[in-house]
């Protein structure tokens, strides 16, 4: 930060050595960061003493000095008046002392013309820098250009950034031309011009402020400042910056004065460009220029709705037209991002009986698949009240709504219309469409209302159906035909849906054969008493009531069992009915039974015996479960 | 009298004729009758009449129609069958023995050997 003041002060400085005097180059620097306490003393003594805290460092004039004739005190010497031994024209504090520790002093030139810190930490208690000049007599002398007071930090660590409590800037100059410079500890920063006399020259050199923040530290300090601007004597300005950007300009000037023309000019600027000076543009200077990515919300034409016209309210006709078209003309358009963009009429805006055309137009264009909705919500409302007067009244409303959307997923375009039309003489109720024109002088012809609703339904397609039902229909036709070889042959009275064979199968003679692979073996034919049992897979069940129920699916299995018992059989044959029995266990045979059928299955009796009763009377018997083939 | 079966019932559509059922056939109720006696002597019996009787018969036929009777079985061995038995009298019954045994028991030649085969039946008079 760089503080520039052009003021009006008296300096007298005084040299510790009485017997020299030397006139003063009229220009001061004074370099002063540290905790060095510097304290000019310009008494009527003439002497000028420099206590500090360190010890090293007290300088101490230890006799008179009389200043009065030049008034002056030139330190072109390299400070050797003072600090004698440094001769390196530098004015140097001990980093020793315990006080004056953490303080650098920059060098120090012999003019003292201008104070130069250019690396400036000061974190001690006692840096106090007070200038106080109570020459009376000197003011008319010292009203040169030698009279400027330069701070100028080019550092980072300003005097600004690390001023503590104790270490605050005051300028104060209570005679003429004073300007204080207050640094709180809250950062405030106070230019407070209290002119009481030398009205006019001393507004225009102490009202030029300019901030310009180059550092990093200054910026940061700055976040949350607080810059007012009071002019006591002229105007009273405001400028407050925070940082959430809004910028309150409220100039009252009084009549006659002169900051009409600067301070009525508003420039808001905003572009969509790179946001990396979006901070800065609103700390530098009071033009708001906000520059931020594509995809911020930018709502500044929005806030011009309240922007108040109040003289254009109540005039011309002309005055009125023009504000109303000036304020309708809103083109807003963004790109990239979600925008959201509400507008409103002023409702103090009125404009003449007559036609109006109104024509809002939303662009919206975008990149990528984001789901936008522009809708505008437009009201017309027309009132004319009629005098006797009054001839010709017309009320009529334009109204075209067009809604685009394109190149984008899920969009709706929707127009709702509803048009009111409010007259003393007419009533229309519950209707949900009503087009009502009414002239209230009664000289115009009767609206006439034509609404056509046409639904037509067109057959798309014939979709035939058919309806089956699956009705099992049975019938059954059995005969009998009463004979008496009917219980005796095969004669079963088959009638329609029979599911028992009406041929007999056919029987003829064979021998018992077992085959297995290549061993066939062949026995006599079974004895009587073999049987053949026939079994099958049944439900049968018993209901409470007494009742049977039996079920047999045909698909269940079915067994057939022979058991047959064969004698007279050789020793031979025994023998090779065991071999065979033994060869063909679990193994399916086939079986050509005495009626000349063949079945193939398992004999089930693998631990069959064999009986030898006399000779040649052997004796074998084993079951087999197959099928007949 | 001929022994005679019909089924399925109630369309009919299959007859055969058996001869008479040997001596021997049985004819029992199916009711049941629970006895509950109280410890003053006093009965109380419990019954359940279903109306319906166990039938049994045996009867010796040639081989010819001891292969009509199996055919007739494979086919309704789980339909309900008329009969007409050499009583003259008709029951609803329904086949209740199974497995279903023929049994050879003596023959003059192949094509006449007599089967002895039992009917097990169970069912209501008509």
């Amino acid at each position: 930060m760089s503080i520039r003041v052009s003021g009006v002060y008296v300096q007298a400085l005084c040299s510790d050595t009485p017997t020299k005097s030397r006139s003063a180059s009229d220009s001061m620097s004074l370099s002063d960061v540290a905790s060095a306490t510097v304290v000019r003393v310009a008494s009527a003594s003439s002497a000028l003493s420099l206590t500090d805290d360190a010890t090293q460092i007290v300088v101490s004039s230890g006799s008179e000095i009389d200043v009065s004739a030049s008034n002056s005190l030139s330190l072109t010497d390299q400070a050797a008046l003072i600090w004698e031994s440094n001769t390196s024209d530098e004015l140097t504090f001990s980093e020793d002392d315990v006080i004056a520790a953490n303080v650098f002093i920059r060098s120090v030139s012999s003019d003292l013309s201008g104070l130069t810190d250019e690396a400036i930490c000061s974190y001690s208690l006692a840096s106090n820098l007070s200038l106080s000049d109570q020459a009376d007599e000197t003011a008319d002398r010292n009203l040169s250009v030698s009279n400027a007071l330069s701070f100028s930090d080019l550092a980072s660590a300003n005097v600004v950034r690390n001023v503590s409590r104790e270490s605050g800037i005051d300028l104060s100059d209570t005679f003429v031309g004073i300007l204080v410079f207050n640094k709180d500890f809250e950062d405030d920063f106070g230019i407070s011009d209290d002119v009481q006399g030398g009205l006019i020259r001393n507004v225009s050199a102490s009202s030029a402020l300019s901030l310009s923040d180059v550092a990093v530290r200054i910026k940061e300090a700055i976040a949350n400042d607080v810059i007012e601007f009071n002019f006591d004597a002229i105007a009273e300005g405001q400028v407050l910056q925070v940082a959430s950007s809004v910028l309150s300009l409220e100039d009252m000037a009084l009549p006659g004065l002169i900051l009409e023309s600067t301070s009525n000019v508003m420039s808001l600027t905003h572009a969509a460009t790179l946001s990396k000076n979006y901070e800065e543009s609103i700390s530098d200077s009071f033009s708001l220029s906000q520059e931020a990515l594509p995809g911020i919300v930018i709502v500044a034409a929005s806030n011009l709705v309240d922007f108040q016209i109040p003289e254009l309210y109540g005039d011309l006709n002309n005055e009125l037209r023009r504000a109303a078209s000036s304020m309708m003309e809103f083109l807003d358009v963004a790109e990239l991002g979600a925008f959201v963009y509400s507008r409103s009429l002023p409702s103090e805006l009125e404009v003449l009986p007559g036609n109006k055309y109104l024509n809002l137009t939303d662009s919206v264009s975008f990149k990528g698949p984001k789901y936008v909705t522009a809708s505008s919500s437009l009201v017309l409302s027309d009132h004319v009240t009629t005098t006797n007067s009054t001839i010709n009244k017309s009320v009529s409303n334009f109204l075209s709504f067009a809604d685009k959307c394109g190149q984008v997923k899920s969009a709706s375009a929707s127009s709702i219309i509803n048009m009111t039309h409010v007259a003393e003489r007419r009533f229309y109720l519950a209707s949900l469409l009503n087009f009502n024109d009414v002239a209230s002088n009664n000289k115009s012809k009767a609206a006439a209302n034509v609404l056509s609703l046409t639904q037509t339904m067109a057959v798309h397609g014939t979709f035939n159906r058919t309806i089956e039902h699956d009705l099992n229909l049975s019938h059954g036709v059995t005969f009998e035909i009463p004979r008496k070889s009917n219980e005796c042959t095969y004669s079963p009275f088959t009638g329609s849906g029979s599911l028992v064979p009406a041929t007999s199968p056919t029987l003829t003679t064979g021998s018992l054969t077992l085959t297995y692979n290549t061993t066939v073996l062949s026995l006599r034919n079974p004895d009587f008493n073999n049987q053949h049992t026939y079994g099958n897979d049944r439900i049968n069940r018993t209901t409470r009531g007494g009742s049977i129920d039996v079920f047999a699916d045909p698909k269940w299995p079915k067994q057939h069992t022979l058991k047959v018992s064969v004698s007279s059989l050789s020793e031979f044959q025994i023998t090779s009915f065991l071999s065979f029995l033994e060869e063909s266990l679990g193994q399916e045979i086939q079986l050509d039974d005495w009626e000349g059928r063949t079945w193939v299955g398992i004999i089930t009796t693998p631990d069959a015996a064999v009986t030898r009763d006399r000779d040649c009377k052997h004796k074998l018997t084993f079951e087999f479960e197959g099928e007949l083939q | 009298m001929s022994f005679t079966l019909q089924a399925p019932y109630p369309n009919l559509a299959t007859t055969t004729i058996l001869p008479t059922p040997l001596l021997g056939d049985n004819e029992n109720l199916r009711n049941r009758l629970d006895v509950h006696r109280s410890m003053t002597g006093v009965r109380r019996t419990y019954i359940n009449s279903f109306g319906t009787s166990a039938l049994v018969y045996n009867f010796n036929i040639l081989r010819p129609k001891a292969l009509e009777l199996e055919e007739f079985i494979k086919a309704y061995n789980a339909s309900q069958w008329r009969i007409t038995t050499h009583t003259g009298q008709h029951w609803l019954v329904h086949l209740t023995n199974n497995p279903f045994q023929f049994t050879s028991v003596n023959a003059s030649n192949p094509g006449r050997e007599v089967i002895t085969v039992q009917l097990q039946l169970e069912g209501r008079k008509q």
